[in-house]
């Protein structure tokens, strides 16, 4: 199974869709099943002991009447519940249910347009075939792991997907801000002239990515990646690298010196972290 | 592309203002769903349709160009926004699903015969086997005979249609949903190459032979058919029909034809569904018979004439209904 898929449109642009993986389909669904059980349960209290059951007994002076029609009205209730929820809100909130929206994920049809009634219908209605043996999904299970668009059998029947909708961007947007600060100001990033060489735009763009990131690496990857980088922007610069016996000393030496290029390449210093990227909707649809 | 065209220099500061532009435009559509395009001018149509295209291209070079992932990120989110605002709430007109909509039912179980015949033969076949085998030798019936009926010994002939009005309606919910339960489970293991599917109707088909043969060894027939028939022919029918849905997905997957499996999956799906939705709407009938008029306290020719009745009304609808519409388009 793929991380993510590309879709052509009619205008030849490519969408990327991120699928959705085995284990936030997993989660999902396990939250459904709470949802349902919570819904199931609030539904007995209230006909069998709640306020409904003795209303209706006081009316109709018989509790008997009421009790068998009850039951009969819980039986229909819980059949319904269990094989319509999903079929239901897929079908009316196009391809979420609350467990997929908790987890961030929607199903939507191959062609990347929303689902509508009908492949909500078919790929939960043949839900037994994913679910065998009941109720572990193995087979379904197997099935989206081998698929590469990770489908169980009724996404195939069905011909949908299920994709991530909403994903952490917190750390990326930081570099996608300062990007898109320079642009609404006008500034393009130029190669950086240094006696030994350039430095090219995509190298600076790394540096970039990399300094706003460096916290979220482990420290010894850090070292490793701040070593690697700077290592050879040293030699362009014709600079001396100040020695430094300790890993920290080396650390922080390579990324105040990764820090002064970018700096130098903004010409105005400007390492824009004001211009705030709108929050993307959490939703396509 | 302009050829030395980098990440910086493809933007210019009025490409933010067209992206957030088109931000407000696309949260302001899909706001209101169906009614989204058409409450547009065709000016605003076409303004909307070139900036929808502009996005795309930009969404295009910033990968090209290596933007960072942010941005193109947040492009990518507004051309698929745009996308579903532009062709995801057409209709999609299709010529040959013309017809009254209650016509597809009969429609696609008449294409697909063989499905209902095949599906019949495993279940009625196994039935019938079953009956005779436990005639011959009622010991099987301790083995195969499910242990509510095994000692079930009604006192009088009428005993099984007595079921006290009070639990009429538990009788009636409970059996509802119980059968469409199997259908549903026999027409999704249709996706297991038919195996499971024909798994359930060999099963259900024993049962009701072993049950038949185990009433006929007591001489308790006459009240076990009188108990069975006003519902029973149009709920066996239509179990019948949900293993045939099933084998319409199970054939699919064994001949596909000129395309792959997975699209003679797709394509079959819909003929499929419309099959199995028909057998619950089959089963809701069926089911508020058994609950309400099975166990009622008339008499066997009554009961004859609800069995005839009820046949017939199904069999009609299967052989008539929708006949006539496109003949000459039918390839199938």
């Amino acid at each position: 199974m793929k991380d993510s898929i590309f879709l052509s449109t009619p205008e030849h642009a490519s969408l990327e869709f991120e699928l959705a993986g085995l284990g936030s389909r997993f989660m999902a669904h396990a939250i459904d099943l709470m949802v349902i059980g919570a819904v199931l349960i609030v539904f007995w209290l209230f006909i069998i002991l709640g306020p409904l059951a003795f209303l209706v007994r006081d009316a109709l002076g018989s509790a008997e009447v009421f009790g068998s029609y009850g039951i009969a009205m819980m039986i229909l209730i819980s059949f319904l519940l269990l094989w319509g929820y999903y079929f239901l809100l897929e079908g009316y909130y196009q391809g979420t249910t609350p467990g997929k929206k908790a987890m961030g994920i929607r199903v939507i049809r191959e062609d990347g347009l929303p689902i509508g009634y009908y492949e909500a219908a078919v790929r939960n209605f043949v839900r037994a075939a994913d679910a065998f043996p009941p109720p572990t999904y193995f087979l379904g299970g197997i099935v989206m792991q081998v698929d590469s668009t990770g489908k169980r059998l009724g996404d195939m029947v069905a011909g949908t997907i299920v994709i991530r909708e909403s994903f952490p961007q917190a750390i990326e947007s930081r570099t996608g801000a300062a990007w898109a600060a320079r642009v609404e100001k006008g500034h393009s990033r130029k190669p950086l002239s240094l006696p030994g060489g350039d430095v090219t735009v995509r190298q600076m763009d790394l540096i970039e990515q990399y300094l706003n990131r460096r916290t979220s690496f482990p420290l010894e990857r850090r070292q490793e990646l701040a070593q690697s980088m700077a290592a050879p922007l040293w030699k362009i610069a014709g600079l001396q690298k100040p020695d430094e016996t300790s890993l920290t000393g080396i650390l922080q030496r390579d990324e105040k010196f990764l820090q002064h290029l970018l700096d130098q390449a903004n010409e105005d210093g400007a390492h824009a972290t004001t211009l705030q990227i709108p929050k993307p909707e959490s939703s396509f649809f | 592309m302009p050829p030395n065209e980098t990440i910086e220099t493809f933007e210019g500061a009025d490409k933010q203002a067209h992206w957030r532009r088109f931000e407000e435009a696309t949260s302001r559509l899909r706001k209101r769903r169906n009614k989204t395009l058409r409450d547009l001018s065709e000016t605003e149509l076409i303004a909307f349709f070139d900036q929808y295209q502009s996005i795309t291209a930009d969404l295009a070079r910033a990968r090209s160009l290596g933007a960072p992932d942010s941005v193109v990120d947040r492009l990518n989110r507004m051309a698929v926004t745009g996308h579903v605002i532009l062709y995801g709430y057409s209709k999609k007109s299709n010529p040959t699903n013309k017809g009254a909509w209650w016509h597809a039912f009969a429609r696609v179980v008449r294409q697909h015969l063989w499905a209902l015949g095949l599906s019949c033969i495993l279940f009625f076949g196994t039935a019938v086997v079953t009956y005779f085998s436990v005639l011959n030798n009622p010991q099987l019936g301790f083995d195969l005979v499910p242990d509510e009926f095994l000692h079930f010994n009604p006192a009088k002939e009428d005993n099984m249609h007595d079921i006290p009005s009070l639990s009429r309606p538990i009788a009636a919910s409970s059996i509802m949903s119980n059968n469409i339960q199997v259908s549903l489970l026999a027409f999704g293991m249709g996706l297991t190459a038919g195996i499971g599917t024909a798994t359930i109707l060999i099963f259900n088909g024993m049962h009701l032979g072993a049950i038949a043969g185990w009433f006929a060894v007591q001489g308790n027939s006459r009240s076990l058919w009188g108990w069975i028939m006003p519902h029973g022919g149009v709920e066996l029918l239509a179990i019948s029909l949900a293993g045939a849905a099933g084998f319409l997905l199970a054939r699919a997957i064994y001949c596909p034809g000129q395309v792959r499996r997975r699209t003679a999956l797709k394509q079959i799906g819909r003929s499929a569904l419309v099959m199995e939705v028909g057998v619950m709407v089959m089963l809701v009938f069926a089911g508020l018979i058994e609950g309400f008029v099975s166990p009622s306290a008339i008499g066997y020719p009554a009961r004859m004439a609800v069995l005839a009745i009820t046949l017939t009304i199904w069999t009609g609808y299967f052989v008539m209904a929708g006949r006539n519409e496109f003949k000459t388009v039918n390839s199938e």
